[in-house]
């Protein structure tokens, strides 16, 4: 149906008398079904048989055209065309863009035309498609079938971007052939895009070369595609099968069965699970081995999910875990409960070994149980029982029991890295709670270590796995061996039993920041006996003055001393570390108190120390420079 | 004359009085200076920046165009209106 | 008289010269601040190129943006934003630490704006900063 609306003025130019060589009609708007042109003008040369028609504006639903111009060439017919060419043409240049967009992009089109315009194919070479961050050169040939078409295009080196540059492509070459029929008011489709080459950004995703394909057969009906039959094939990565059902207006998924059967989690974990993974603790991870996953979605419902894991290992940059030989059957359903088995051969976590660990639970929609589950560690090993984990509004919450039978601190020490100690650390707690990132134990941790006990209670942790865990304990020390204690940390000899408390202690990023610490000789009798090194060394984390005191005196000549009683505090808070011993004297405290004869009494004078200067001078000491660094 | 003494006196210890309070009312106003200095201290650490010194492309804001030694402040140095940019 | 005025002035100089020390220097040696500073000494090697591509740039609140991701070729380009977010978490967190180091919590803010010139006054030239409504370069 063609109105012509407002005037149409009818333009006949007489070149000569006999006939009429060309027509000039004009029209100020023509409206056809939901198009709209406007100053339409068209022209035809029955000289030299061209038509050209030209619109100023033209409006087609949501996209809009404007300065079109369309030239129909058939001088072929009369082999008067200049371009030798033996087929009637077709030019087409027209500014175009979306109504909502506020620049105009350029189009151009040069098309031959076929002698049969209904049955033979149109090819258009030379296209291009242009705009501000857009050059789309491509080819386009179009054969036309009975209700729809075979079509096939071809970009040649394009590139695009959005305005921000999150979507953007170089150098893209790639093949689009795509199948249309109407039936009814049903569009019936079958595509097949080849990206050969070129790199894409399509944030967060990057691809950096192409050899992907995917294939799609379906069917568009209204605002709904069904998608019978597709399958993404990424290189190297996996095939992805998949169908369903989806609104396209409001996205509403009625359907969507897919399958992966293999995948490369070599290729696929930097290319498509680390953009996703920001901050996560997984995000530098390297990951190798074969996945494959199921999923089936039944209105917009997640009905049942499954994923394998086959010989994975997973390797974090960072050193923070390790896990190696992964094997996993995850099944999982919205209806019914389902059992889910992991196994790892070993690894580490926080550089603590771990050996073969099989983990079997019942996973019930969003809720997790398990009788049990042993990790071996070391030597011995942790359980954890009766434990049980929820996932609520996006956040995990759990709770267990821990026990960890003896584990060799020789083993432990040489793990973290520490002077090798002896002894060995049980623990028990009977529950961990994690919730809303932090952990928290009830109850206490016992370590049997140099002869005595360490207890470790309130312990907490925050983000354990982050980049600033935050660490809270209160601790306590009881009759430990000091001669051991101090053969292991070189710390010059000392004979006798050490008690510690450690109260309110808070570690960030595993450097304590705040603490009430207090170490003192153990009461009760034993062997207390004090070396001149160790003298030294006591006197020099109070102050350098009592150390050079000691060099200066007599007491050099001795080797070793008594003491009655030993202490040293430290009060942390705000870097600043505030000291005092047993007692305190005018102007200082008493560190070690001595009797007997030669009797040797240490006095402290600094009350504050800045904590990085008390760790350095520990340091020294340690390390066994005799030379200390006075500031 | 004795009396005025008396009198300057204990006019003297009310502004004291007031110096001290206001001292102390002072104190825990934002310390602009010194927050100044610790940002200049960070942001060199940060930059890796020589001490005090700007960016090394950019033009100097004074004739020494040596460093400025560690005990000037960068925020006594600084100039009160920002350089033109 | 004179000596009770004298003892006075001692008095006010004394303590008016203490609260001249102690506001001489902010707290900023605690483990926090020296982690977030480590942590963003090391992340300045790859923003740096940013910034002076123009591809990032500094705001007026103390922070970085992404001001034009295009000055960055495809392959880095999914890096940037995961940067910048890292950055800015760091860089709250810096002014957050600084005024709990020194006992004022509500501090913060000010700390933050005192960094944002800073920040801006110690840019390299040809680096962004964020200007009125838009970019500057300088």
């Amino acid at each position: 149906m063609l109105r012509l609306a407002v005037f149409a003025s009818l333009l006949v130019l007489m070149q000569s008398a006999s006939a009429i060589s060309s027509l000039h009609i004009t029209a100020d708007s023509v409206t056809h079904d939901t198009a709209t042109a406007q100053q339409l003008e068209l022209m035809v040369d029955l000289a030299s048989t061209t038509v050209t028609a030209k619109a100023v504006h033209i409006q087609y639903q949501t996209i809009e055209a404007r300065n079109a111009n369309i030239l129909l060439d058939y001088r072929a017919l009369n082999n008067q065309n200049q371009h030798n060419q033996s087929q009637p043409s077709l030019t087409l240049n027209t500014d175009l863009k979306q109504n909502t967009d506020t620049s105009w992009a350029k189009t151009q089109m040069y098309c031959l035309l076929p002698k049969n315009l209904a049955t033979e194919s149109w090819d258009c070479s030379n296209g291009k498609f242009t705009a501000q961050r857009i050059n789309l050169p491509f080819s386009l040939s179009v054969l036309p079938q009975t209700k729809g078409f075979i079509a096939n295009i071809n970009l040649q080196n394009a590139n695009f971007s959005d305005e921000a540059g999150l979507h953007a492509a170089e150098k893209l070459n790639g093949h689009l052939t795509l199948v249309a029929k109407q039936e009814g008011d049903t569009l019936n489709f079958n595509s097949a895009l080849n990206w050969q080459t070129g790199e894409v950004f399509w944030q967060p995703l990057y691809f950096a070369n192409g050899g992907h394909e995917l294939q799609m057969q379906g069917n568009l009906k209204g605002d709904i595609i069904t998608l019978d039959n597709a399958t993404l094939k990424l290189d190297k990565v996996g095939d992805l099968n998949f169908s369903g059902k989806i609104n396209t207006k409001n996205y509403t998924l009625y359907k969507l069965d897919a399958d992966l059967p293999s995948l490369n989690l070599t290729e696929a974990y930097p290319l498509l699970f680390k953009p996703f993974l920001g901050k996560t603790m997984l995000n530098d991870a390297e990951l190798n081995g074969k996945a494959a996953l199921n999923i089936h979605v039944v209105d917009s419902q997640l009905k049942t999910f499954k994923i394998k894991l086959e010989d994975v290992n997973i390797d974090d940059k960072n050193h923070k875990f390790a896990f190696y030989n992964v094997n996993a059957d995850i099944p999982w359903s919205y209806d019914d409960a389902t059992k889910v088995s992991f196994s790892y051969n070993n690894g580490q976590l926080l550089n603590m070994p771990l050996g073969r660990t099989n983990i079997g639970a019942e996973v019930n929609r969003y809720s997790l149980v398990s009788p049990s589950i042993t990790l071996p560690i070391l030597d011995g090993t942790f359980k954890l029982s009766d434990i049980s984990a929820a996932r609520i509004n996006d956040n995990w919450y759990w709770h267990l029991r821990a026990e960890l039978t003896p584990v060799s601190m020789p083993d432990a020490s040489r793990a973290f890295k520490l002077p090798i100690m002896q002894g060995k650390a049980s623990a028990e707690i009977p529950l961990v709670t994690y919730s809303g990132g932090i952990l928290t134990t009830d109850g206490e941790i016992v370590l049997n270590v140099f002869d005595g006990k360490a207890t470790v209670t309130q312990l907490t942790l925050q983000n354990p796995l982050s980049d600033a865990p935050r660490l809270s304990a209160d601790m306590n020390l009881r009759n430990l061996d000091m001669g051991s204690l101090t053969r292991t940390f070189s710390f010059g000899a000392i004979e006798g039993k050490l008690d510690g408390d450690v109260q309110d202690l808070e570690m960030l990023n595993w450097k304590p920041i705040k603490m009430d610490a207090k170490l003192q000789s153990s009461d009760g009798k034993y062997l207390k006996k004090i070396s001149q090194r160790a003298v030294e060394n006591i006197s020099s984390l109070g102050g350098a003055g009592a150390a050079a005191a000691v060099q200066r005196s007599v007491l050099r000549f001795f080797n070793e001393f008594n003491y009655e009683k030993m202490g040293l505090s430290c009060i942390l808070r705000n870097n600043i570390c505030e000291m005092s011993g047993i007692e305190s004297t005018p102007g200082g405290y008493v560190i070690v108190k001595g009797s007997g004869i030669p009797a040797i009494t240490v006095l402290g004078y600094n009350k504050t120390v800045g904590w990085g200067e008390l760790v350095d001078r520990v340091k020294h000491v340690i390390d066994g420079n005799t030379k200390l660094i006075v500031k | 004359m004795k009396k005025s003494l008396k009198k300057s006196a204990v006019m003297l210890s009310i502004g004291t009085a007031a110096i001290l309070t206001a001292c102390v009312t002072i104190n825990i106003y934002f310390p602009a200076a010194a927050a100044e200095k610790a940002a200049d201290k960070i942001i060199d650490e940060v930059w890796q920046l020589k001490q005090g010194q700007q960016a090394p492309e950019s033009t100097p804001a004074d004739k020494t165009s040596e460093p400025k030694p560690a005990e000037t402040t960068p925020a006594e140095a600084k100039p009160t209106d920002t350089p033109a940019k | 008289m004179k000596k009770l005025l004298l003892s006075l002035f001692v008095i006010v100089s004394i303590l008016t010269a203490n609260w001249v020390a102690a506001a001489a220097d902010l707290e900023v040696n605690t483990p926090a601040i020296a982690a977030l500073k480590a942590s963003m000494q090391a992340r300045h090697g790859q923003l740096s190129p940013f910034y002076s591509a123009g591809a990032i740039g500094l705001t007026k609140d103390g922070m970085i943006a992404v001001k034009d991701a295009t000055a960055v070729p495809l392959s880095q380009r999914g890096s940037l934003s995961g940067l910048v977010s890292a950055e800015n978490a760091d860089r709250a967190n810096l002014y957050k630490e600084i005024a709990t180091a020194n006992g004022h919590a509500e501090w913060q803010g000010d700390i933050q704006n005192t960094f944002a010139g800073r920040w801006i006054d110690k840019a390299q030239s040809g680096w962004f900063y964020q200007s009125g409504g838009g970019w500057a370069k300088k």
